[in-house]
């Protein structure tokens, strides 16, 4: 089960964990008439996360309240995720919560959602 | 021989009568939304969709489905005759069904056969339109 900062944040639902590779800025620079370009190494960034999953609920109540419980971690902090294979990616600022359909009712209420971090390096 | 039934005693639908039932088909469906974690084999979240209840009854007076037009709302109601004398009839009723498809088959040699179809309407979204009970 995954978790932010020991927090079972996602627990009522399945949801993935894709971790993307750490990023190297480059600045590409071409000049008039001179065939190629000039790269300039930046050096590395930071590697984006992006979580995907459902929220399920008994009520529409206590789904209002888990999708408020992930947004209160939007914080500006950096926080440690561990994903569902209990690997920690530390340093992960969140930066988005986004709720992927309305709330719906099948057998409970729930929400498909995706959170997008970023990894600090 | 309990909860057992034989025919079709009677057929309605948004107060015409439809003679001749030879059959009803009522139906229930959610279209599944299967989900599992990357960590799992297994599927391990089945959630539903809105529930979707239909209706297919075909009737033998295909004269009188020339007549229907298809949006046509209002209940079906048909009345099951029990296959023990101990049972009273059953009245199944689908309320706010929406007609949603007519087909009329003529065949050489064989009675002809109109074949009506409906998605059911819930009036406020939480209210089931079906109910069964006992015909009185």
């Amino acid at each position: 089960m995954s978790t932010l900062d020991q927090q079972d944040l996602f627990g009522s639902g399945p949801h993935t964990i894709l971790v993307g590779s750490v990023q190297r800025q480059l600045a590409r620079r071409g000049f008039a008439g001179l065939n190629g370009e000039m790269i300039l190494d930046m050096g590395l960034r930071t590697r984006e996360i992006t979580q995907r999953g459902r929220l399920q609920a008994q009520s529409a109540a206590s789904l209002a309240d888990l999708m408020a419980n992930i947004e209160a971690v939007l914080d500006g902090g950096l926080h440690d995720l561990t994903d569902n294979h209990g690997r920690t990616h530390a340093n992960v600022l969140v930066e988005q919560f986004q709720p992927e359909t309305p709330l719906r009712r099948g057998r409970n209420y729930w929400c498909e959602y995706t959170i997008r971090y970023r990894q600090m390096i | 021989m309990a909860g057992r039934y034989l025919s079709i005693k009677t057929a309605a639908f948004a107060g015409i009568d439809l003679p001749l039932p030879v059959s009803l088909r009522l139906g229930r469906t959610a279209q599944p939304q299967p989900a599992s974690a990357d960590s799992d084999i297994y599927v391990t979240s089945v959630e539903l969709d809105s529930h979707r209840l239909t209706a297919e009854l075909s009737i033998r007076d295909t004269s009188i489905a020339e007549a229907l037009t298809l949006g046509q709302a209002g209940q079906l109601t048909c009345t099951i005759a029990p296959a023990s004398s101990s049972l009273a009839d059953r009245a199944v009723t689908l309320s706010g069904a929406v007609l949603v498809s007519i087909e009329l088959s003529y065949q050489q040699s064989a009675m002809a056969t109109a074949t009506l179809r409906f998605v059911a309407e819930a009036a406020d979204g939480a209210q089931d339109p079906f109910s069964a009970e006992e015909a009185e």
